[in-house]
C-alpha cells in the first residue's frame, strides 16, 4: 500500500495502523454475533424442550391403540412469555401420522434418534426455532413432538448482546485512533523542528546539523550533513578559485596598461611598433589565461559532466591533427601512434581540453627539430592515452607541483599562465583516470600519461568499422 | 565583397572592422540583434556574415534561425564567448558554417572569412586556387603558371580532396572515403601509392604533399 512518490507518513501511519484495527473491530462484531445467537439459542431452546418434555409425558396410547395427547396448556404458556412471538407445536406418530397440532409445520429435518434437536426453520413466513422431541412408544416405534416458536424474543436477545459489543468495540477504535493521531504527530514532530532548523540557517552557514534527532532520522542527517560538507568544499574551492583567477588576471591587465601607457607615450615609430608588439604579447597571454581558467573551471568537480561513449583513439587523431599546421610552423614533427579506435565512456569537451593542453604543452616548451608523438592504446583492461616528447623535460622534483595550478617552474618560459597541466589533472581526475609524468623514451623530454580504468567493451567491433 | 558584422561590444566592433577592411571587404556593422534581423530580411547583397551569440534586441542564435528560416545560405561565421559545447552545436545545428569563441587571435579570424568566402565562391566558381596551382574542377585540368600538367584521374582526385583542405591534415580515411568507389580494392597501400606519384609529379612544380605521422597528408608549399 505504498503511497505514490513523496505522499505523508501521517497519512501512510493512519492507514497501516487504522485498517488492521478495523479489521479486527469487524472480526470481533462478527465474533459477537454468533456469540449472542448460541447464548440466546441456548437460554430459550432449553424452555422450548421443557414445553415438548410436558406434552410428551401427556402423551398416552388409547385403548384402540392410537396415540392421544390431553394437551397441557401450561407448556404452551410457558412459552407465551412474550406477545409478540407465537408458539406451534405439532405431535405425531411413528408412521408420522398427524395426532394433533399444526399439520402444515415444516416436516422435521432428519431425526432427532431418540432424543432431542433444535432447527431453525421458515414457517408462515417467518424464521421459527423447532425443538424436536423423539420418545419410544411402550408398544414399539417412537412418537414426534415438536414445538416450534418465532424467534422475536431471541432475536432482540441477539440484538441487544450484539449492540453493547459493538459500543464497547467503538470506544476501543475512537481511543485507538485517537491515540495513534497523536502518536503521530509526536512521533514527526522531531522532523518539524529539523525543519525549522535547517530553515532558519543562512546560506553561508554550512557546518554539520548536530541538534539531537531521532535514531530513524540519524542517517538521513547525516546524508543531509555529508551534502553540506561538500557544498562547503566546493564553495571554498570556488572562492579560492575566483581569487586566484582575479589575481592572475589582474597581473597581465596590469601588463597591458602599463605597455598601453608607456606606447601611448611613444613618439619613435620604430619604438612604438615595439610597445605595440609587447601589448600584443601581454594581450595574447591574458586571452589565454582566459581561455585557461574556463578550461579549468569547467573541469573542476562543481562542472558538469557529461560522459557519453567515444571513441579516445579518433578524438586523440582528431585534437592532433588539428595542431599540425602550428607544430609545423614551429619546426616540430607532431605525429600519431597507436590503435585506430579505442572506445571509452567519457566526456569529449573535457577530454579535447586534456589533449589540447598536453599538445599545446609540447609545442609550446619544445625546441624546433623535437619530435611529439600523440598515442592511443589499450593496454589490458586499461585505455592508454599519452603525449611524448623529446623537449626539455620536467624535472623529477617538478613533476608534482607542475599539477598545481598556476605554477610555473622556475626559470622556465615566462609565456605560460600555469594552468595546461591543471587542467589535464582535473579532467583525469574526473574521469578516474592515472596520471603519470615521466622521463620520453631513452630518458630524454616528457611523457605523460593518463591511465584510463576499464576500456569500454567492444572495441573489435569499432575496429572493424574504423 | 561585402560582409555584415553583428557585434554589440564596439571595441571589438571596431577592430574587426577595421581589420576586415583592411583585407578588402566592405563591411557595414550592426550592434543589435534585432536590426542586424531586419537588415537581413531586406538586404541580399551579403557574402558574408559575422554574427555575435550575445546581442541586445534579438538573441544571436535566434537571427540565424531566422535567416536560415528564410532560406538564405549567406556563410555565417557565429562568434560567442560563451564556447560550450551544447552552444556550439546548436549553432552548428541551426546552420553556422563555422565557429569562433572569443578571445581569438585576428589572423585566425581572417583565416576563417577567407576560408569562408573561398569556400561560397567555390560553389560558384569551379577553379580552386592554391600557390601556382590552378585547378578547374570543371575542366578537370590542373596549369601551375599557365603550363598544364596532366595528371591521371584518380591523381587529379586526390590532388582535389588534398586542395580542398589545403593547410590541414586529410586522414587516409577521408580520402579512401572520395577516391574509391564500393567496388575498388581500397587498402592504405593503395592510397599511399597514389600519394607517391602525385608527390613526385608535384615536386616538379614546387608542391609537397607531407606525411604526417599516423594522421595522414598535408598539401604544403616548401
Amino acid at each position: 500500500m505504498s503511497t505514490a512518490r513523496g505522499g505523508s507518513i501521517r497519512r501512510l501511519l493512519l492507514i497501516w495502523l487504522l485498517t488492521p484495527l478495523a479489521l479486527v473491530c469487524v472480526l470481533v462484531l462478527v465474533h459477537a454475533y454468533f456469540d449472542a445467537r448460541r447464548i440466546a439459542d441456548r437460554a430459550y431452546d432449553r424452555m422450548l424442550l421443557a414445553s415438548a418434555l410436558t406434552i410428551a409425558e401427556r402423551v398416552v396410547v388409547a385403548d384402540d391403540g392410537e396415540l392421544e395427547v390431553d394437551l397441557p396448556y401450561v407448556a404452551l404458556e410457558m412459552l407465551g412469555t412474550s406477545a409478540q412471538d407465537r408458539v406451534f407445536y405439532r405431535v405425531s406418530g411413528p408412521d408420522g401420522a398427524l395426532v394433533t397440532g399444526y399439520r402444515d409445520l415444516p416436516p422435521p429435518q432428519g431425526t432427532a434418534a431418540g432424543g432431542e434437536r433444535y432447527y431453525d426453520a421458515r414457517y408462515r413466513g417467518e424464521w421459527v426455532r423447532v425443538a424436536l422431541l423423539e420418545r419410544p412408544l411402550p408398544g414399539g416405534g417412537r412418537f414426534r413432538v415438536e414445538v416450534a416458536q418465532t424467534r422475536g424474543e431471541r432475536d432482540r436477545l441477539i440484538r441487544e448482546l450484539v449492540l453493547a459489543a459493538g459500543l464497547r468495540v467503538l470506544l476501543v477504535v475512537v481511543l485507538a485512533a485517537l491515540c495513534v493521531v497523536f502518536g503521530i504527530g509526536q512521533g514527526l514532530r522531531p522532523l518539524a523542528r529539523l525543519e525549522r532548523t535547517i530553515r532558519a540557517r543562512s546560506p553561508e552557514e554550512l557546518t554539520p546539523i548536530d541538534d539531537p534527532v531521532p535514531r530513524e532520522v540519524r542517517h538521513l542527517v547525516a546524508a543531509i550533513n555529508q551534502l553540506l560538507g561538500r557544498l562547503e568544499a566546493s564553495l571554498t574551492a570556488m572562492r579560492r578559485f575566483i581569487a586566484d583567477a582575479s589575481h592572475q588576471l589582474r597581473t597581465p591587465l596590469a601588463g597591458l596598461q602599463t605597455q598601453t601607457e608607456l606606447a601611448l607615450a611613444e613618439t619613435d615609430p620604430a619604438a612604438l611598433r615595439q610597445a605595440l608588439m609587447r601589448l600584443h604579447a601581454v594581450t595574447r597571454r591574458t586571452s589565454r589565461l582566459a581561455n585557461q581558467l574556463l578550461s579549468l573551471a569547467r573541469a573542476a568537480p562543481e562542472g558538469g559532466l557529461h560522459p557519453q561513449p567515444l571513441d579516445l583513439a579518433a578524438l586523440a587523431r582528431e585534437r592532433t591533427r588539428e595542431r599540425v599546421p602550428a607544430a609545423l610552423a614551429r619546426g616540430l614533427d607532431l605525429g600519431y601512434e597507436g590503435a585506430d579506435s579505442l572506445p571509452l565512456h567519457g566526456d569529449p569537451l573535457l577530454l579535447g581540453e586534456l589533449l589540447a593542453n598536453l599538445i599545446d604543452n609540447a609545442l609550446r616548451y619544445c625546441p624546433a627539430g623535437s619530435t611529439i608523438t600523440v598515442r592511443a592504446a589499450r593496454v589490458g583492461e586499461q585505455a592508454l592515452l599519452e603525449v611524448e616528447d623529446d623537449g626539455p623535460g620536467i624535472p623529477e622534483a617538478e613533476r608534482e607541483r607542475v599539477l598545481e595550478r598556476f605554477y610555473r617552474i622556475p626559470g622556465g618560459p615566462a609565456e605560460g599562465c600555469g594552468l595546461g597541466l591543471a587542467i589535464v589533472k582535473a579532467v583525469a581526475e574526473r574521469h578516474d583516470a592515472a596520471l603519470e609524468l615521466g622521463a620520453g623514451q631513452g630518458g630524454r623530454g616528457l611523457r605523460v600519461r593518463c591511465r584510463f580504468p576499464q576500456a569500454a567493451s567492444g572495441g573489435e567491433e569499432a575496429e572493424r568499422d574504423a | 565583397m561585402r560582409v555584415l558584422l553583428v557585434e554589440d561590444d564596439s571595441d571589438l566592433a571596431d577592430g574587426l572592422v577595421r581589420a576586415l577592411r583592411q583585407c578588402g571587404y566592405a563591411v557595414d556593422h550592426m550592434s543589435d540583434g534585432r536590426r542586424a534581423d531586419s537588415v537581413l530580411r531586406t538586404e541580399e547583397c551579403y557574402d558574408l556574415v559575422i554574427l555575435d551569440l550575445t546581442l541586445p534586441g534579438l538573441d544571436g542564435l535566434e537571427v540565424l534561425r531566422r535567416l536560415r528560416g528564410r532560406g538564405r545560405g549567406v556563410p555565417v561565421l557565429v562568434l560567442t564567448a560563451r564556447g560550450e559545447l551544447q552552444d556550439r552545436v546548436t549553432g552548428l545545428d541551426l546552420g553556422a558554417d563555422d565557429y569562433l569563441t572569443k578571445p581569438f587571435a585576428l589572423s585566425e579570424l581572417q583565416a576563417r572569412v577567407r576560408a569562408l568566402v573561398r569556400r561560397s565562391q567555390g560553389r560558384s566558381s569551379a577553379v580552386i586556387e592554391y600557390a601556382d596551382l590552378r585547378f578547374d574542377t570543371v575542366a578537370r585540368r590542373v596549369t601551375v603558371r599557365g603550363a598544364v600538367v596532366e595528371l591521371p584521374r584518380r591523381e587529379l582526385c586526390l590532388l582535389e580532396i588534398l586542395l580542398a583542405r589545403c593547410g590541414q591534415v586529410v586522414s587516409k580515411e577521408q580520402i579512401a572515403e572520395r577516391l574509391f568507389g564500393f567496388d575498388d580494392e581500397a587498402g592504405p597501400n593503395a592510397i599511399e601509392l597514389y600519394v607517391h606519384r602525385l608527390r613526385k609529379r608535384l615536386g616538379a612544380v614546387g608542391l609537397h604533399i607531407r606525411t604526417v605521422r599516423g594522421l595522414g597528408y598535408l598539401l604544403e608549399e616548401p
